[in-house]
């Protein structure tokens, strides 16, 4: 996993280039982020972590036998955590906002139905042969003092 | 490779899972459940104690091996997960399904 850039104290990127990379690589980006950011909570860190795995795994599992490359963006603002992903993958289906979970039996499927669930807002664009994936979630407000 | 499988009582095996449940780990617990029940074993508890992570991937694991084990006549539960996998479990409603217990030692306690 490469670093794009010397971190900001708001935009965390890396490039994620699979194989040999996995999701894991994402996890450990994350990890990174958080020493950085002990401002931000254990509920915002573990709906970060679970979107951008589900974001990841996508991209790996719809592009088997070939290499992508995924670049991972995350940045955490005072009122937004911003989680973007841009890959080289084929193009990704295009997203229903309002999916179901799938039924009870079903091993696979609910990825995007959970992004949906963690997320304000969700965006998906196919531009320039990449997938666009950015996907908002509002933090708490502090209450005042 | 396999999870290792401890052996509660003669009848409750328990596959302790460590790190993440995610696509990197998930045949690795399928695998794990079906060797489990082709030697014989119809009860088997998830133990996620040290479980850091779970994703739909971890999760659609869960949901092959409890029907690889109810295939079998026997049955699978789950313990010691933690606030992001009870997260996960809560969202998706298959806490309904996969009742997280508290330990290894409860899942099979009724």
């Amino acid at each position: 996993m490469k670093p794009l850039n010397r971190p900001s104290q708001t935009d965390y990127q890396a490039v994620i280039r699979s194989p040999p990379e996995t999701v894991d690589d994402a996890h450990d980006f994350l990890s990174g982020v958080w020493d950085q950011r002990p401002d931000v909570s254990s509920a915002e860190r573990m709906a970060v972590e679970t979107i951008l795995s589900e974001l990841v795994t996508n991209v790996i599992q719809n592009n088997p036998h070939r290499e992508i490359f995924c670049d991972v963006r995350v940045q955490v603002t005072p009122t937004q955590l911003i989680i973007e992903t841009s890959d080289t993958g084929d193009e990704a289906p295009a997203p229903q906002p309002d999916a179901d979970m799938p039924e009870h039996h079903a091993e696979h499927g609910r990825g995007l139905p959970l992004i949906y669930l963690l997320a304000d807002e969700v965006d998906h664009r196919w531009q320039e042969s990449r997938n666009l994936w950015r996907v908002t979630r509002a933090r708490a407000v502090p209450p005042p003092q | 490779m396999s999870y290792p499988i401890d052996e509660l009582d003669p009848d409750v095996g328990v596959i302790r899972v460590d790190g993440r449940l995610n696509m990197v780990t998930a045949g690795q617990l399928k695998d794990t459940v079906i060797e489990a029940v082709a030697a014989g074993r119809q009860r088997l508890v998830i133990d996620l104690t040290k479980a850091t992570f779970m994703d739909s991937s971890g999760l659609g694991a869960l949901i092959g091996a409890l029907k690889t084990a109810r295939a079998a006549g026997g049955d699978l539960r789950i313990a010691g997960a933690n606030e992001q996998v009870l997260m996960v479990l809560q969202l998706s409603n298959m806490d309904r399904i996969l009742r997280p217990y508290e330990t290894p030692e409860s899942a099979f306690a009724d």
